[in-house]
């Protein structure tokens, strides 16, 4: 049972795409092909104008945005196989799409300035990030085994160079070496998992495995378990649950702060969509086997990650902690698997998206120098030299720490409601015990934010002038995150109708 | 489905406009946001004084409690959460009591001066609206989102103002705060289960409670509480905090130590009052059975607060903090009318919350104006205060004499009725509650006097100056006040006695009917 | 007398004082003298005049239209449930209080005129003083439970302000706050007492409005089963309540610190008025008291308990005005004694003439401090007779009176009153009193010589009585007034003893409606006029044996205080010295084992428990993430250990639960 096998079951299906197939994977391919035309543009760009490619990207970016806003009226609530039940075309990849693009957009209007002052701004940055949004979308609408593992490479590949971007940086080499050890034995584990899969089941299409899942009940195979559990550690590993969590700080401290930033939300956020895709959908029938280990893995998440978070003194790293910790809170969703559950996460994503991004840009506007500036020290008395800086992490710090009624409280809240309401009380008072652990190390660096600068560490730090348009975009996302908060039914029914769109398909039949 | 015009929804609006205009102001324009703050504080005051005196000809609607000026729009229909305000004879109370004590506050900061007027302003009035929010809110969702995004607008606030260990009382009051609030939230979720997917107060009152089924621990056969206690307890243990009953009231001292008066006023005033508002109008309407089966612990809490506070206020010397350890003697006794679950105790109750909340805001005025004259908190090195300042001594003396519960002033009135409330759920409460009086005599004057009387204290600054006129009419209204609510606490006890009415009945698991019945008395007079 | 008319002399009686008051308080200052004193004298002296047409109108009425209720407002009222209003009342025994009060209280203030001619502090001082009247007036005409706490409490504070007058004198900021938080005790007691009352005025509960109205609860008082232990507790707490506010034991140790106070202030409060309260509160309860007997018998042996041992205390203290403190302690006790003994008119005629010279003899006494400047040391007085002529004659007067000799005013009073105790109590117990009662007559001859001889008599102990000089007449003019009273008094209130069937409209039947209409349980007569002469004749051949050897001991032979003590036991005069030890015990008992409890929650309970949980929890969270972190170690080798073990891990359970 090889690749090659797989490969080969796969491809009698595939056909040269048809027009309709181009049609609906039109936001994937534009970012995709944007990343190509960025490659070639790069070569033309004397290296004084490396601004104009952040345009451009920009510009791929918001065409590929508008596009996803104009599919997601014309499909409605259906759901639209592409290219040989490979991807599929619905509401829900669109919501992630959308997730992935402002996360994206973000680090792109942030990115200009920030890697001026880093000394590290080359071209390829933004036709790899563009790669990793390409390999990120194609993974949120991926209904494949196959798609999914391809799209998980190709996002790995942007961002295993992303990461150690900053040559000059042992750090950063270590960072995006390590990250490139760990994720290529992480993708060996999916790989197997997909491979046992596909050997019981003999499909790699999701609706396809599920009908076969599904008929047979009685006698489930433990080589299918083992492949599922496979399967979910190496998406486990890209969403940073623990306890495959461990790369998940070293890189983000040594990856520069806009990749760290770009990395911790998008790569969630398409994850989570695999993971919705495989388990909440395809693999329901099977829920009692595998909910042990999500809930396990979710309560492993929620207990390290807040707990350690809470020992961090460098805000990438506390970052990384907490990701890990709102990893965990996520799965609680995939582990209730209620379909109030899904809809759920997806507002979870949408809230960690703005807010962790809230959090990194205020580090990424205003700091000087190396990325060490990122250390909780190096913060104090922000409030009073960036007020408005200041309060924008602020803001997304609380969302992050789940304060009503910023977006970041619905995610928690949803959540915890769909595990009440399917009975899991457990878990729900697992995590809020551990979210009020959270609580601390979210306050703290608010508290730093806003405490006097120290003297007598020798001079103060100073901050430079935040980069206008960065500060505009990242304004905007923190306002989201206050303006959803309140006008929250927004966004819940836009996670509803993805939800129901991820549905049609096991309705159906 | 909103009947009329949304006044209540006004209350909410006009401090969040308020504060968006502060956001909106340059912060040079100092004046301009004051002047918007001022407005804001008033426009809200006059509002719910509107609301109170109209309060008997609006219409009401809705069991167990019946609120006026009803609002209801949908807004997660998905999950039966809507946004539902009202006003019932205890909100009302509280509503204004909000009102009073921010537009105090406002007062306060503007005499006494702040810096950074725009943060502190704009704060202040959005934690105002928080605050009308969970005291105006008729659904629970809607209710904990107020009830916990009141705190982000006071995380700032106490992050931002105040001395240098705010820092530290600020991690504090978190650490208590947030977690237990969260198991609130969880039981609210678990309530809305039960109600058949509504939220609304209504509904959950109403619900068909499954007191049966007892949370078994697998394997060992152990049976804990139901689920309806536990989600009690949940409640329970949040407004616990907020009050705060002692033990976990830890967080109180250092926080009222380290915040500015004009902080306190509100935050004293309100914001731990709202721990027994939700004690009347969620814990005892919501699970009146299970409030009968933890009376007991209750009751033995407020005693504890009672007597607790008061040793704790015998011995401190920071003047804020025997403020802070007095306000929860205060709040015991405030509780020990809650929890008698008598119509007497509870008016008590509600009488007590308005009292105390001018009398705290009064004692942490005092408190500030003598720290800034005299350049410390401690006790011991203040004396003979009333030779250098008669109005000050008057003031607080009238102050003090409230506090301790002085017959003829608001403070009497209030433990009258909690006291009497107490006694008739047992004559023990109102003995050992007794005894908190008598504490409460000693400490007050222990401060009052300390700090007023004896020769003048070798080390005090030169050339104090007495009140000044502004600062004087800042506290001759409280005083004022003061005296008016003890001679005629009826004010209040009149709004809404149906209300308190359908809260006793709602905290009794038997009908209504049971409880009492008034019959006229024989011999009312005779001459 | 209409509801109108009474209606009109509350407010008018309550309002000059408070206005005075007020109006002190506001404007008045040192350098308006002139204005401070006219305010402050006037509105009391209006309020007498107010409550002497009262009582004319009064008598004018019959009798049974005698006592008025009326409302003023409604205080609280919970439908359904309480009926809390703002009731007066007017009757027989609220107007004795209202004349006693506006009276004596009208010539201390005139007094005061000239005793506080020097001190800044005057217009608060009268202001003190009008509210203090206010106050004492508020709490006799109180008619409900609540406002009856009110006006008691608020005499409380006013004697507090007063006591700490001088507060830059620490003694005087302590004595206030001992005098207050006693009196708080006892408000705490009247408090849960009225709480006992109302619930049980008609049974069972929940079946009727809670009415704090004291007519309506006398009316009612068929509730209470006459010896039950209801009313049993509601009369010990109302015991409480006045053993508080009466200084009587063992609440009594405020009184003498009290004498911190400005004289005027002494003979007003801690003489003539507010430390009779207890009385007049046990007499206004009495339907209660009269079915309660072992409370009663509780009162009648605490009072004259309490009136023995200040006896035996007041002969040995050396400051003037704390031999007048502990003699006022004694002669309250005898009131409360008679009251205990169902003999409450005999209490209130002896509380009347008590004022009298009570308030005489203090003022006296402020004329003696006034001419030593300040001094209150008896030890450094005598002779001053020769100097202060006038003040010696009254003071004489008063002493005479207090002492029960026969003619003046407190010899009706009290050989009357001691006389009821043997005729009325229950046997040997009631023996027993009487006993200690007459003996009582002794020491108070004695105390009361003893201090009359050796201030004003002999040769001065030092140079500085040499220098003394006469009081001012506007303090002399009060002084007289109130001698005369005192030698008079007994003749126009009541002839204690019928001579046949001639007898004058006297006291105790201008009273007996309100202490016999209301009730008519076994106890509830007044034990009658007849008190005998036998009881008086002992009495009174008691009081003479006191005076006698008071002049004995002290006029003529002028001995040391010494070669007195040494013929007494020694642990007589060391109780007497030390004030039987009750400072000691208290601070012992309860003022230390108290600030202990409260040291104990300030060091150890608020941090280690009450705040230890907190951070223990916090400690407990931090080293968990400690103990966590070391997992990270940064080693590729480690993560994909880990990696692989917990993927095999959750494959092998997963696994195993379903081939299981």
């Amino acid at each position: 049972m090889t690749f090659a096998h797989m490969l080969a079951a796969t491809l009698p299906a595939l056909q040269f795409p048809s027009g309709a197939d181009v049609v609906h994977l039109l936001p994937e391919l534009i970012v995709g092909g944007g990343f190509i035309v960025t490659m070639v543009l790069d070569t033309l760009i004397p290296p004084s104008r490396k601004s104009w490619l952040a345009a451009w990207s920009l510009l791929v970016l918001l065409a590929s945005g508008a596009v996803t806003v104009i599919d997601w009226v014309t499909v409605g609530g259906q759901q639209i196989s592409v290219y040989a039940e490979s991807f599929s075309y619905d509401r829900f990849g669109l919501f992630i799409n959308a997730l992935i693009l402002i996360a994206a957009i973000f680090v792109v209007a942030l990115s200009p300035s920030y890697l001026e002052r880093q000394k590290i701004h080359h071209g390829e940055f933004y036709s790899l990030i563009l790669a990793a949004s390409a390999g990120m979308m194609f993974l949120g609408s991926s209904e494949s085994l196959m798609m999914v593992f391809l799209s998980i490479e190709v996002l790995s590949l942007a961002l295993y160079l992303l990461s150690g971007f900053r040559r000059g940086n042992t750090k950063s080499q270590e960072a995006g070496f390590k990250y490139f050890l760990m994720g290529g034995f992480a993708s060996a584990i999916l790989l197997m998992g997909m491979a046992l899969v596909y050997g019981e089941t003999g499909h790699t299409q999701l609706p396809a495995i599920a009908q076969v899942v599904a008929a047979d009940l009685q006698s489930v195979d433990p080589l299918l378990l083992t492949g599922i559990v496979l399967v979910f550690v190496g998406l486990g590993f890209k969403v940073s649950a623990a306890p495959f969590h461990m790369w998940t700080p070293d890189v983000y401290e040594g990856a520069p702060l806009a990749v760290t930033a770009f990395m911790s939300v998008a790569t969630k956020v398409a994850a989570f969509a695999a993971i919705l895709r495989i388990f909440s959908v395809a693999l329901t029938p099977l829920y009692t086997h595998w909910e042990v280990a999500v809930s396990a893995i979710s309560i492993l998440s929620m207990l390290i990650g807040n707990l350690v978070a809470l020992r961090q003194t460098n805000i990438k790293r506390m970052l990384a902690y907490s990701g890990i910790a709102q990893a965990g809170y996520m799965l609680i969703g995939v582990a209730v698997s209620g379909s109030a559950a899904i809809a759920g996460v997806l507002v979870y994503l949408a809230a960690y998206t703005l807010s962790t991004f809230g959090v990194l840009a205020g580090v990424m506007l205003v700091a000087k120098g190396d990325d060490d500036s990122s250390s909780y020290r190096s913060l104090r008395g922000l409030g009073h030299a960036h007020p408005y800086v200041a309060a924008m992490m602020a803001l997304s710090l609380l969302s992050l720490a789940g304060f009503p009624p910023l977006l970041g409280f619905w995610g928690k809240f949803f959540v915890f409601t769909s595990a009440i309401q399917n009975g899991q009380i457990a878990l729900a008072i697992w995590g809020v015990l551990t979210s009020a652990i959270s609580i601390f190390y979210y306050i703290r660096v608010i508290l730093i934010l806003y405490s006097p600068q120290e003297s007598e560490q020798g001079g103060t730090v100073s901050w430079l002038a935040p980069a206008r348009v960065g500060a505009v975009v990242v304004g905007l996302g923190v306002a989201a995150t206050v303006v959803l908060g309140v006008f929250v039914p927004v966004v819940y029914h836009l996670a509803l109708s993805a939800r129901d769109a991820l549905l049609v398909r096991i309705a159906a039949p | 489905m909103t009947t009329g015009f949304s006044w209540l929804t006004l209350v909410l609006l006009v401090p969040i406009l308020g504060a968006v205009a502060i956001l909106c102001t340059p912060r040079r324009e100092a004046w301009l946001i004051k002047t918007f703050a001022l407005i804001a504080a008033l426009a809200t005051g006059f509002l719910v004084l509107g609301l109170l005196l109209n309060y008997s000809q609006a219409a009401a609607t809705g069991s167990p409690i019946s609120f006026k000026y009803a609002e209801n729009v949908q807004w997660l229909p998905q999950i039966g959460a809507s946004y539902r305000l009202g006003l019932d004879g205890l909100s009302a109370w509280f509503l204004a009591l909000n009102a009073v004590v921010f537009l105090l506050g406002v007062v306060v900061a503007l005499v006494r001066g702040v810096d950074r007027p725009k943060l502190f302003f704009g704060l202040l009035i959005l934690t105002e609206a928080a605050t009308a929010g969970v005291i105006l809110s008729t659904d629970l969702l809607l209710f904990y989102l107020f009830w916990e995004g009141m705190l982000l607008p006071l995380y700032f606030l106490l992050s931002s103002f105040g001395n240098e260990k705010r820092q530290r009382a600020t991690v504090k009051f978190i650490g208590y705060t947030v977690a237990w609030y969260l198991l609130m939230l969880l039981a609210i979720i678990y309530l809305h289960t039960q109600a058949g997917g509504s939220f609304s107060y209504d509904a959950i009152a109403a619900r068909q409670t499954t007191g049966q089924s007892i949370i078994t621990v697998p394997g060992f056969g152990w049976k804990l509480l139901t689920p309806d206690q536990f989600a009690f307890l949940a409640f329970a243990l949040a407004f616990a905090i907020k009050v705060p009953l002692v033990p976990f009231h830890t967080w109180l001292p250092d926080l009222y130590e380290s915040l500015p008066a004009s902080g306190l006023t509100f935050f004293a005033g309100i914001v731990s009052k709202l721990g027994i508002y939700g004690f009347i109008r969620y814990a005892m309407t919501l699970f009146p059975k299970e409030m009968h089966d933890f009376q007991g612990l209750l009751l033995a809490l407020a005693l504890l607060s009672i007597l607790y506070g008061a040793f704790m206020a015998l011995q401190e010397v920071d003047i804020k903090r025997i403020v802070a350890y007095s306000s929860i003697s205060h709040l015991g006794f405030i509780s020990l009318g809650v929890f008698a679950l008598t119509v007497i105790g509870l008016h008590g109750a509600i009488l007590q919350v308005i009292n105390h909340g001018i009398i705290i805001a009064a004692l942490f005025i005092i408190m500030e104006l003598i720290e800034v004259r005299t350049g410390t908190r401690d006790r011991s090195l203040m004396s003979g205060l009333e030779k250098a300042m008669p109005w000050m001594y008057f003031l607080f003396m009238i102050t003090a004499l409230a506090a301790l519960g002085m017959p003829g002033l608001n403070g009497f009135a209030g433990e009258f009725m909690i006291m009497l409330g107490a006694f008739e759920a047992s004559w023990v409460l109102a003995v050992i509650a007794g005894i908190g009086v008598v504490l409460a005599g000693w400490y007050m004057l222990r401060l009052h006097q300390g700090l007023m009387h004896d020769p003048l204290h070798k080390g005090t600054k030169e050339g104090m100056t007495d009140l000044r006129l502004r600062e004087r009419w800042v506290l001759i209204p409280l005083c004022a006040a003061m005296v008016a609510l003890g001679l005629f606490p009826n004010i209040v006890g009149q709004l809404d006695q149906g209300s308190v009415q359908q809260y006793m009945a709602a905290s009794h698991t038997q009908p209504a009917s049971a409880i009492t019945q008034p019959t006229p008395l024989t011999h009312e007079v005779h001459a | 007398m209409s509801q109108g008319f009474v209606t009109t002399v509350v407010l008018l009686v309550l309002g000059f004082p408070l206005i005075g008051s007020l109006i002190n308080a506001a404007f008045g200052s040192a350098k308006r003298r002139g204005l401070v004193n006219i305010v402050g004298t006037v509105s009391i002296g209006a309020a007498f005049v107010v409550s002497a047409v009262a009582l004319i109108v009064m008598l004018t009425a019959a009798s049974s239209h005698r006592a008025v209720t009326v409302t003023l407002w409604n205080w609280y009222v919970v439908g359904g449930s309480l009926s809390v209003a703002f009731q007066a009342t007017l009757d027989q025994l609220s107007i004795i209080m209202l004349l006693v009060v506006t009276g004596v209280g009208f010539l201390i203030h005139v007094y005061s005129v000239g005793y506080m001619e020097h001190d800044e502090g005057v217009a608060r001082f009268f202001a003190y003083m009008n509210f203090f009247v206010f106050s004492m007036l508020f709490l006799v005409l109180a008619a409900d439970l609540v406002f009856l706490i009110i006006g008691w409490a608020l005499v409380a504070v006013s004697s507090y302000f007063l006591i700490g007058f001088w507060y830059e004198r620490p003694s005087a900021v302590a004595a206030a706050r001992k005098a207050f938080i006693t009196q708080v005790i006892g408000d705490v007691a009247l408090v849960i007492a009225a709480f006992l009352i109302v619930t049980n005025v008609m049974s069972p509960i929940g079946t009727h409005i809670y009415s704090l109205s004291m007519p309506t609860i006398f009316h009612n008082v068929a509730s209470f089963q006459y010896g039950s232990s209801t009313v049993t507790w509601i009369c010990l707490l109302l015991a409480i309540g006045a053993f508080a506010k009466s200084a009587q034991f063992p609440l009594h140790t405020w009184l003498p610190d009290a004498m911190e106070g400005p004289t005027p202030v002494s003979a007003l409060i801690h003489a003539a008025t507010m430390v009779t309260a207890g009385v007049y509160l046990i007499a206004r309860f009495h339907p209660l008291f009269d079915r309660a007997p072992i409370i009663q018998g509780l009162v009648a042996c605490v009072g004259i308990g309490t009136s023995f041992m200040a006896g035996i205390i007041a002969l040995s203290q050396v400051d003037i005005k704390r031999v007048i403190a502990y003699s006022t302690m004694s002669q309250i006790g005898l009131m409360i004694y008679a009251v205990g003994m169902g003999a409450y008119a005999a209490g209130m005629y002896h509380l009347v003439t008590h004022a009298f010279f009570k308030a005489l003899l203090f003022l006296g006494a402020g004329n003696v401090i006034h001419a030593m400047h300040d001094e209150q040391d008896i030890r450094v007085m005598g002779g001053l007779g020769k100097r202060l002529k006038i003040t010696e004659k009254s003071f004489l007067i008063g002493s005479l009176a207090l002492s029960g000799i026969p003619l003046f005013a407190g010899w009706f009073s009290k050989e009357n009153l001691l006389g009821y105790g043997v005729l009325n109590g229950p046997g040997h117990v009631a023996l027993l009193l009487y006993i200690i009662g007459v003996c009582i007559n002794v020491l108070t001859g004695l105390y009361a010589f003893r201090l009359w001889a050796i201030v004003f008599k002999g040769e001065p102990q030092t140079a500085r009585p040499a220098a003394a000089h006469e009081a001012p007449r506007i303090m002399l003019v009060p002084v007289v007034i109130l001698a005369a009273l005192s030698a008079i008094a007994g003749f126009f209130l009541w002839w204690p003893v019928a001579f046949g069937s001639v007898r004058v409209q006297d006291f105790t039947q201008f009273l007996s409606p309100v202490f016999t209409s209301i009730t008519s349980g076994p106890l509830a007569h007044e034990p009658g006029v007849a008190s005998g002469w036998i009881g008086m004749l002992v009495g009174t051949a008691m009081s003479l044996i006191g005076v006698g050897g008071a002049l004995r001991l002290w006029l003529r032979r002028e001995p040391d205080a010494e070669t007195v003590a040494s013929r007494i036991p020694r642990f007589i005069t060391q109780l007497s010295m030390h004030k039987f030890y009750f400072d000691e015990l208290y601070d012992a008992a309860i003022v230390r084992p108290l600030r202990a409890v409260a040291k104990w929650c300030r060091k150890l309970i608020e941090p280690e428990i009450m705040d230890g949980w907190v951070e223990g929890v916090g400690i407990g969270v931090d080293d968990l993430g400690n103990t966590l972190q070391p997992f990270q170690s940064g080693l590729i080798r480690d993560y994909i250990a880990y990696m692989v073990f917990f993927a095999l891990l959750f494959v092998i359970i997963i696994v195993g639960v379903v081939v299981r």
